[in-house]
């Protein structure tokens, strides 16, 4: 009896064990992911390659600062001088213009200027002079025709950019790219005071913009209403205010040309010579309209002091009503991203609620880029002094402040209102507007007065200036001594840096100066030694070192390259400004700002408040499912949609859904925001989604075999497998559906919408079970500033790149290249080979008749499959891989060889690599675009991407194929015979063009431009904010994009193929032979997978042969 | 009360000699209920389950079909990745199971020494590195792949190496590095039972010990010492175990699944390979259950070996 306690306790013990280690084993599941792939034909001829030449005219090392100095002793110029638009130099000019009398309400005649190429014009000047050019374009969307009326270029939404040239050269760096920004406001719909719609005699929502002067008196109607019962925000059914939608505006808008990265505060001057100049606007995104350029003088702003004594007449309001706007309704703001936002962190932000959304404050990290503005109306009392009061927060940068410009009525009223600041707090703080040494009190008139805040560097801007400055100048000579040293230098090597590069030596001693200068000046600005400081002054320290005793440059590189990283963050932090507002008020000069924050106790209570009702609120429904539908017809159509993304991305899915599929068809849809991994068992336990979002590019095909998934054209008539949504007309006749069957498309032309390379790895024998969402595929992304100073052209082939890695080697420099059979399908597909198996159909289905096999029974073992032509085939594909072949071998040596001969890196941080320079070629996934717009600012405009370098075919033709991969959508096993036709609306739904864009912009609009969309809709991929430049070059990569096929086993290729990779690289193995040992091994898993799901198999026909041959 | 006669063990069946024990201690009982249903319900009946499904092919998405031993001839004959991850696994936790445990041990006993305030926080700093989770995976930024990774600037930097070496993707370091990881984040909770356990240790034992003849701190630590915190070193050696047998998580994060060349494929990773990549959810779990028993066989022996301990 004993014993059986022990075993049993033995067996407990184990047990427990066995949990703890279930429960530990916590596995990264992106490790499974199998490779992704696709298949169709094309080289594209399209190359758009930017040539040497032209970028060196763009490029130039000229800082406006040092332009200035250049021309000190020329005046500014007083005579206005407005140039004849529509004499522009056609010669000069390659964009299409529209010339159009009286567009958009103008008076005389306004140029549209598409967004594909430049156009020039002659400026005729008396004497030479420094100008400010001032400008005045339309903010709508515009579009441009060519002379047969076909729309050339259509204006997409974005912030207009332009390059300005003078003589065909750009004057200054800041130059390459001078933005313009459009206007939008919000577009409210009429609500009650439920914030329920009111709606129109049709049954239809009306709605009104924030720039009409029904907002203003609605807004100013409110002012006093700080409890939140008089509201202008729409609420859903809990509750719950729901944002406005943002509208462009159409109408004309006017400003100077600014320099866009803010380290300069006022207009830009041109150097113009006396004489003929010519004047050149080069797109780099946006066709423009333009009613008029003038070059002009800026009006000096006067001085504080100075304001004061212009208005020295004028007395202080000493009234005692203060008039407060909330910052929630702004009239208008300069980018669609500025939106209104719930703030819970406070309970008297105004309004609150303990429970509820109040979109109660506006700002924050959407309105921190140097540019960005809001503007609000107030209501003034009377006219006199007064101070502006903002409730802000800046709660992100510690120990640092944020800079906003104040115009009022469109212009700045003094100077120092360009240096406001707004300091660091964990709190809410109200302060009257100050620049940190005192407050000011602005002058301000009876009625109503535009208010508009701009994010602006301010006192820091110049020192961004020199630092950004400083950093690219550094950065040259890091590069110019790593092209002696190598990436290791040898620091007990005497290289004689101050006889090969005495200029780099003298350099880095200068810079250290500027950098110790900037230093002081940042610690009288912010006050006192931070941690700002600290990294200016070690970099200083080291360059003086390295510039007074050269023998210690070669050890102190590495050092010197961490510290340049640690200065390019701060610096791209630095420049962010973000501010939160939740109301400005204007008040007496003489009264006491309002309370910034709650008492404790009050404070206490609120939060007390919001616990408990913690326990009511629901804050995890998205959404409802649409009202009045109750009849049990309805019910049997209505889909569960689940996606496993960010809480972001389903709300803004569930947004669409409710304002744009609810609206179109009237069937009601559950978006189910769940944690990855719960499909399969979830469908498993029959309690699976109808249509699952975000899956990966092998799920469908691996979910289809185990009959998980439907196939969305299938023609075999059998719903366990899927449904034909080729032929719309069975659900004709349904009572709800056939209310819009016209507006739903077919599979067919849905397939249209994608590259067609996307079906491949979504198809498996003639099925198809998914439609794409995403794609992402390899370019090349290259340094146009290094390679100019290589004196290097962008290869078009590999041979070319071939050639220049010699130089970029002979520098130092890196190039990062997929390793592995990542690398070498690329060049496999460029030579159209494939990783599979595929066609010699007959002769499969030759041995089959010859074994006895007929058409009816290999169709009733399923062996065989129709085809779109409707002709029968063997499910033969896939049963061999094909890195066996002649090219397959070849290409993986050769990528081998990149590896070993050529000392690629095999792992390495792109951004990091490619800002520094000592990475100026790379082929990456197009998304990295995202993080390098973003994270690497300094060298914006320095580089691109395009497509990647091709394999010469013997027609002389270049295929420059790329592998692309996808996400995908797929409609689950869960659908029954009523609702699938819902969930194919559905999908057909959200991957269309208009949703598609809806969604990208959205994404942009809630999470910044880091998170541009890699949708899989090319039409909807266009729509996005990309330069003309950028999409040529995407699209041209886009038209010879190919996927790899998904068939079963599939997950067994990358695995060994990566071991024969390792095997070459650590430890010098011939790559041919590696990659030959593992063919067997693949093959076997593939047939194995294959007899599991009973398709035929490479040893069936082997064995057929077998036979055949025995027979003889 | 009349006294009644005592019922012995052997007048009755010991079916009703349980069921009279039960209502006297009903109390004891209800009071492990709660947990007995959780474990009973979240451990005992998935391990039974997953030795059911290992009789059968089961892909996740289908309904299973029962292959009785199928699964396992295949496993043992015909899985040579099988038999590796088997190698694998033993060496891994034959090395790092008694190192861990030892070192554990060691450790506790060193820090014992020391006085109370200064116990604690060394105690903390050993016992760091297994409570900040992931911090494991700073040894990824250690021997870093790229060049500049610190292991391979420097190796870089004295010219010991011509290019970079790719730490974790190289079948010559890959197994002696995640030993050493395993060693370094050991110290976890088995660790703290021991400094537990050489705290309750009775001092009048010590005295008693050395009126009876103990000679040095040796003979202290093996008569008394650990003879009295055995239920502690009990645990230790489970926590060991399972520690060792179920390294895998810690090793895909550094390594990537699978291993190159599987080189540190363990069973963990073969049942999660056929478990979540190949949806074969039968063979997966006939590899769950030879590592049950296999661990189970472990704990016998590690039991029989402390019944050793101060004899």
């Amino acid at each position: 009896m004993t014993k059986v306690k022990k075993i049993s306790t033995r067996l407990l013990v184990g047990m427990l064990a066995f949990t703890l280690l279930a429960t530990g084993a916590l596995y990264d599941a992106g490790g499974y992911a199998a490779s992704a792939l696709v298949e169709s034909v094309g080289g594209s001829d399209s190359l758009v390659r930017t040539s040497l030449a032209e970028i060196k005219n763009i490029l130039t090392s000229v800082v406006y600062s040092d332009y200035l100095k250049l021309h000190a002793d020329v005046k500014d110029g007083e005579t206005e001088i407005q140039l004849a638009l529509a004499d522009y130099i056609s010669d000069e000019t390659t964009a299409t213009v529209n010339a159009i009398n009286g567009y958009g309400g103008a008076d005389g005649i306004v140029l549209l200027i598409g967004d594909d190429g430049k156009i020039s014009w002659n400026v005729d000047i008396e004497e030479d002079a420094l100008y400010s050019i001032f400008i005045e374009y339309y903010s709508g969307n515009i579009e441009v025709a060519d002379d047969e009326g076909n729309i050339v270029s259509e204006g997409k939404s974005t912030s207009i950019e332009r390059m300005v040239l003078i003589d065909n050269k750009v004057p200054f760096k800041e130059a390459r790219s001078i933005v313009l920004t459009k206007e939008w406001a919000d577009e409210y719909t009429h609500v009650d005071k439920n914030g329920k719609p009111i709606l129109d005699e049709n049954g239809k929502k009306t709605f009104y913009k924030s720039n009409t002067q029904e907002f203003i008196d609605l807004i100013l109607k409110y002012e006093n209403n700080i409890d939140g019962s008089e509201r202008l925000f729409l609420k859903d059914s809990n509750g719950n205010e729901i944002r406005p939608d943002k509208a462009l505006l159409s109408t004309w808008t006017d400003s100077f040309l600014y320099d866009s990265t803010g380290y300069y505060n006022n207009p830009l001057k041109f150097y113009f010579k006396k004489g003929a100049n010519l004047l050149t606007l080069q797109t780099i995104k946006e066709p423009m309209a333009v009613k008029k350029i003038v070059l002009m003088k800026s009006e000096a702003i006067p001085t504080y002091d100075e304001y004061l004594e212009q208005n020295a007449n004028a007395s202080d309001y000493d009234g005692d009503k203060v008039v407060m706007i909330q910052a929630e309704y702004p009239t208008i703001v300069s980018e669609r991203t500025i939106y209104q936002l719930n703030d819970r962190s406070s309970t008297i932000t105004i309004p609150q609620d303990a429970a509820l959304i109040r979109l109660n404050q506006i700002g924050g990290d959407k309105w921190q880029y140097v540019g960005q503005w809001i503007e609000w109306v107030i209501d003034v009392p009377e006219d006199g002094f007064y101070n502006i009061i903002p409730r802000s927060k800046q709660n992100i940068y510690d120990g640092s402040y944020v800079s906003r410009r104040i115009y009022i009525d469109g212009s700045v009223p003094f100077e120092e209102a360009s240096y406001l600041r707004f300091s660091f707090s964990d709190n809410w703080q109200t302060k009257p507007l100050g620049d940190g040494s005192r407050e000011f009190k602005f002058y301000l008139e009876k009625g109503k007065r535009t208010i508009r805040l701009e994010v602006v560097l301010g006192d820091m801007a110049e020192i961004l200036s020199i630092v950004e400055n400083s950093l690219t100048q550094i950065n040259a000579h890091y590069r110019k001594i790593l092209m002696i040293t190598g990436p290791k230098p040898d620091e007990y090597r005497d290289y004689r840096f101050e006889r090969l590069i005495p200029d780099v030596v003298k350099g880095l001693k200068a810079q250290a100066e500027i950098l110790n200068e900037v230093s002081d000046k940042l610690r009288q600005i912010t006050g006192d030694k931070g941690e700002h400081t600290a990294t200016l002054n070690k970099i200083a320290v080291y360059l003086e070192r390295m510039g007074t005793y050269p023998v210690t440059i070669a050890g102190s590189m590495s050092t010197l390259k961490d510290y340049l990283g640690a200065l390019g963050t701060w610096l791209t932090s630095t420049q962010n400004q973000p501010l939160y507002l939740d109301y400005i008020c204007i008040q007496s000069v003489n009264a006491d700002p309002p309370v910034a924050e709650p008492g404790f106790f009050k404070s206490l209570w609120g939060e007390i408040q919001k616990f408990f009702m913690s326990f009511f609120a629901d804050y995890n429904s998205i959404g409802t499912l649409a009202e009045g539908i109750t009849s049990a017809d309805v019910e049997a159509v209505a889909i569960e949609v689940w996606t496993a993304t960010s809480r972001e991305q389903a709300q803004i899915i569930r947004a669409l859904v409710d304002d744009n599929f609810s609206a179109k068809y009237n069937i009601p849809v559950t978006v189910k925001l769940v944690v990855g991994g719960t499909l399969l068992p979830a469908t498993l336990a029959g309690t699976g989604p109808d249509v699952s979002m975000g899956n990966g590019p092998g799920d469908p095909v691996n979910y289809a075999i185990r009959s998980a998934v439907k196939s969305l054209n299938t023609t075999t008539g059998n719903t366990n497998i899927g449904y034909n949504f080729n032929d719309l007309s069975q659900w004709a006749d349904h009572p709800i559906y056939s209310s819009f069957i016209d507006d739903v498309d077919s599979f067919d032309v849905a397939k249209q919408r994608f590259a067609p390379a996307t079906m491949t790895p979504i198809t498996l024998y003639g099925e198809t079970y998914a439609l794409p969402e995403n794609m992402s595929f390899s370019m090349m992304f290259y340094r146009k500033d290094i390679f100019v100073e290589l004196g290097i052209d962008v290869p078009n082939t590999w041979d070319d790149f071939y050639d220049i890695i010699y130089t970029l080697q002979a520098n130092m420099l890196d190039i990062g290249f997929p390793a592995g059979t990542a690398g070498s399908m690329i060049l496999m597909y460029q030579q159209n080979d494939t990783l599979f198996g595929m066609g010699d159909y007959d002769r499969y289905m030759d041995l089959y008749y010859k074994n006895g096999y007929t058409d009816e029974s290999l169709k009733d073992l399923g062996y065989t499959y129709t085809d779109i032509e409707g002709n029968l085939k063997p499910k033969t594909d896939g049963m061999k891989i094909n890195l066996d072949s002649d090219i397959s071998l070849a290409s993986f040596k050769e990528v081998c060889q990149l590896f070993t001969m050529y000392d690629f890196p095999v792992v390495y941080s792109f951004p990091n690599r490619f800002r520094q320079g000592t990475m100026p070629l790379a082929i990456m996934d197009y998304t990295s675009y995202n993080q390098l717009i973003v994270f690497a600012p300094e060298i914006k405009g320095l580089w691109e991407f395009t497509p990647l370098p091709g394999t010469l075919s013997p027609d002389g033709s270049i295929n420059n194929t790329t592998l692309g991969s996808i996400s995908t959508m797929i409609m689950m096993r869960s659908v029954t015979d009523e609702n699938a036709f819902s969930a194919w609306t559905y999908m057909q739904w959200w991957t269309s063009a208009q949703v598609q864009s809806a969604y990208g912009n959205e994404m942009v609009a809630l999470l910044g431009p880091s998170a541009k969309q890699n949708t899989a809709n090319l039409e909807a991929l266009e729509n996005m904010a990309w330069s003309k430049d950028e999409y040529d070059n995407l699209r041209a990569q886009f038209n010879a994009v190919q996927c790899v096929p998904e068939f079963p086993g599939s997950y067994i290729i990358g695995r060994y193929a990566n071991f024969a990779f390792l095997g070459v690289y650590n430890d010098g193995d011939e790559p041919v032979e590696k990659l030959l040992s593992y063919i067997i091994d693949i093959n076997n898993e593939l047939t194995r997978k294959r007899r599991e799901f009973g398709l035929p198999t490479a040893e069936d026909f082997a064995a057929f042969e077998k036979n055949l041959s025995d027979k003889q | 009360m009349p006294k009644e006669k005592a019922i012995i063990r052997s007048d009755i069946s010991k079916a009703r000699w349980t069921i009279i024990e039960m209502k006297k201690n009903w109390v004891g009982y209800v009071m492990i209920l709660p947990f007995f249903l959780l474990f009973f319900i979240f451990t005992v009946v998935p391990v039974l389950l997953s030795v059911i499904l290992s009789f059968t092919t089961f892909n996740l998405l289908e309904f299973p079909t029962l292959i009785y031993f199928d699964n396992y001839i295949r496993l043992l004959l015909d899985d040579d990745i099988f038999l590796l991850a088997i190698k694998n696994t033993l060496v891994f936790a034959s090395i790092t199971g008694p190192g861990s445990y030892l070192l554990s041990l060691f450790f506790a006993w060193f820090i014992n020494e020391l006085r109370p305030k200064i116990r604690a926080i060394v105690t903390v700093m050993f016992y760091a590195p297994s409570i900040s989770g992931s911090v494991y995976l700073i040894w990824n930024i250690f021997f870093s792949s790229d060049q500049y990774g610190f292991a391979n600037a420097w190796l870089l930097k004295l010219n010991l190496i011509p290019k970079p070496i790719l730490w974790f993707q190289d079948e010559k370091y890959i197994f002696g590095l995640i030993v050493a990881v395993a060693l370094w984040t050991s110290l976890g909770a088995s660790f703290l039972t021991f400094i537990a356990g050489f705290q309750v240790v009775n001092q009048e034992l010590y005295e008693a010990g050395a009126v009876d003849g103990v000679k040095n701190r040796w003979q202290e630590l093996w008569f008394i010492t650990l003879p009295t915190m055995r239920p502690q070193m009990m645990l230790g050696a489970i926590l060991a175990i399972t520690g060792s047998f179920g390294f895998g998580g810690h090793i895909t994060a550094l390594v990537g699944f699978p291993s190159p060349n599987y080189v540190a494929h363990t069973i963990m990773h073969h049942l999660d390979d056929y478990g979540g990549a190949r949806f074969e959810m039968g063979y997966a779990s006939a590899i769950a259950t030879i590592l049950f028993f296999m661990m189970i066989g472990a704990n016998l022996l590690v039991t029989k070996m402390l019944r050793k301990v101060g004899s």
